[in-house]
């Protein structure tokens, strides 16, 4: 029944229950505030959850150099579970005014709750948090050992998703380290560094690595082209005869030679494989525990 | 029989205006005691029963996909 305002006066008091607004508003922020009439309220929880407190601060991140990469993630991360936590709090303090008697509006019905559930919780969060993988930046482990010194083993670090596109900021360039697509089996990635792009021509004469006839090596003892320098271990002595990179084609390497399975083995990897960018080290932990040392640092910092 | 005159009683007056106004929530009360519970018994215990179910399976989906969504950015996959 309808009264002269258009509210359903039936049934019940429709007190609201203080509770339900905060387990609601937890498993979907806004939903609580929903629940107590407030759908401007809702609407905004919703906003600063979903689609401001995370994507908005990891694009940030992704502007600001390299190592503080991590610490805006971090902070998007805690900026999320606060709006969260806030949400619920909110519910339950203003569910509290209306325990005794509540006018409850026409579009408050368990379907409504139940469908705007379902939209936010089963399609709205996993695909912004599929997209913010997909395009921005995801966390990858090594399980190797071919990238040290660089790399170690069991490090867990975030790839700049923006990366190898037409529209996106950074291009496919010699000494990235870079996440690609396992050419002979395209569920595993793998992550090598770049050395020769197309038109390049590869070699290694027994004593180290050329690019267009020009040395890796350095005087320092470490790897160097186009202004960037890194470290590399192993046995680097066994020849490779030239190589011509082919167009649309990169040739990797893992940073140590004994222990990666690279180029030398399974040939060029396609640009369009290469799907992101190595950014910073969040996490590394050995046999020896924690690597307190490693946790923060950039892997490609002349890129940042 | 009533008379159609305007009375002119204060203490009828009184009676109108104060004691017999009603309540805004007056019908929504009475009507809260005889509600559907009280006509559909049956229906009405399915109907909880149902709403807990879908409280629980909404509440399973809604808080993993939160969780999913604040630290899902920190799951990696493996690279070799």
């Amino acid at each position: 029944m309808l009264d002269n305002n258009n509210e359903v006066v039936d049934d019940d008091t429709h007190a609201r229950k203080p509770w339900l607004a905060g387990v609601m508003s937890m498993f979907l922020p806004g939903l609580g505030q929903l629940y107590n009439g407030q759908p401007n309220r809702a609407i905004w929880f919703f906003i600063a959850f979903g689609l401001f407190a995370l994507p908005v601060t990891v694009v940030i991140a992704l502007a600001l150099p390299g190592v503080l990469l991590v610490p805006c993630l971090l902070l998007a991360s805690l900026a999320t579970f606060a709006v969260w936590v806030y949400s619920i709090i909110d519910a339950v303090v203003l569910s509290r005014r209306h325990r005794t008697q509540f006018v409850l509006q026409r579009w408050q019905t368990n379907g409504l709750y139940a469908l705007v559930l379902v939209i936010g919780a089963g399609v709205v969060l996993p695909s912004a948090i599929t997209y913010v993988r997909d395009h921005l930046v995801q966390a990858f482990r090594v399980v190797g050992a071919s990238m040290e010194p660089t790399i170690l083993p069991g490090e867990l670090f975030f790839v700049d998703k923006r990366y190898n596109c037409p529209e996106c900021p950074g291009s496919v360039q010699r000494g990235d380290v870079a996440v690609f697509v396992y050419p002979n089996d395209r569920t595993r990635y793998y992550v090598k560094r770049v050395i020769g792009l197309p038109g390049d021509r590869i070699k290694n004469d027994g004593t180290g690595w050329s690019v267009n006839a020009r040395p890796l090596a350095s005087a320092s003892g470490q790897e160097s082209i186009d202004g960037r320098h890194w470290a590399t271990s192993g046995n680097d002595s066994l020849p490779q005869p030239m190589t011509a990179v082919p167009d649309g084609h990169a040739y990797v390497l893992g940073d140590h030679r004994d222990a990666s399975r690279d180029s030398r083995d399974f040939g060029m990897v396609p640009l369009v494989d290469i799907v992101g960018v190595a950014r910073q080290v969040w996490f590394s932990r050995g046999d020896e525990g924690i690597r307190w040392q490693r946790l923060g640092v950039a892997l490609n910092p002349s890129r940042s | 029989m009533q008379s159609n005159k305007p009375s002119f009683d204060e203490v009828e007056d009184w009676l109108r205006d104060g004691l017999v106004r009603v309540p805004d929530h007056f019908e929504q009360t009475v009507r809260s005691q005889i509600g559907i519970q009280s006509r559909h018994p049956l229906r009405h215990r399915l109907a909880g029963v149902l709403s807990w179910c879908g409280v629980c399976l909404g509440g399973c989906l809604g808080i993993s996909q939160v969780l999913r969504y604040v630290f899902g950015i920190w799951l990696a996959s493996a690279a070799g």
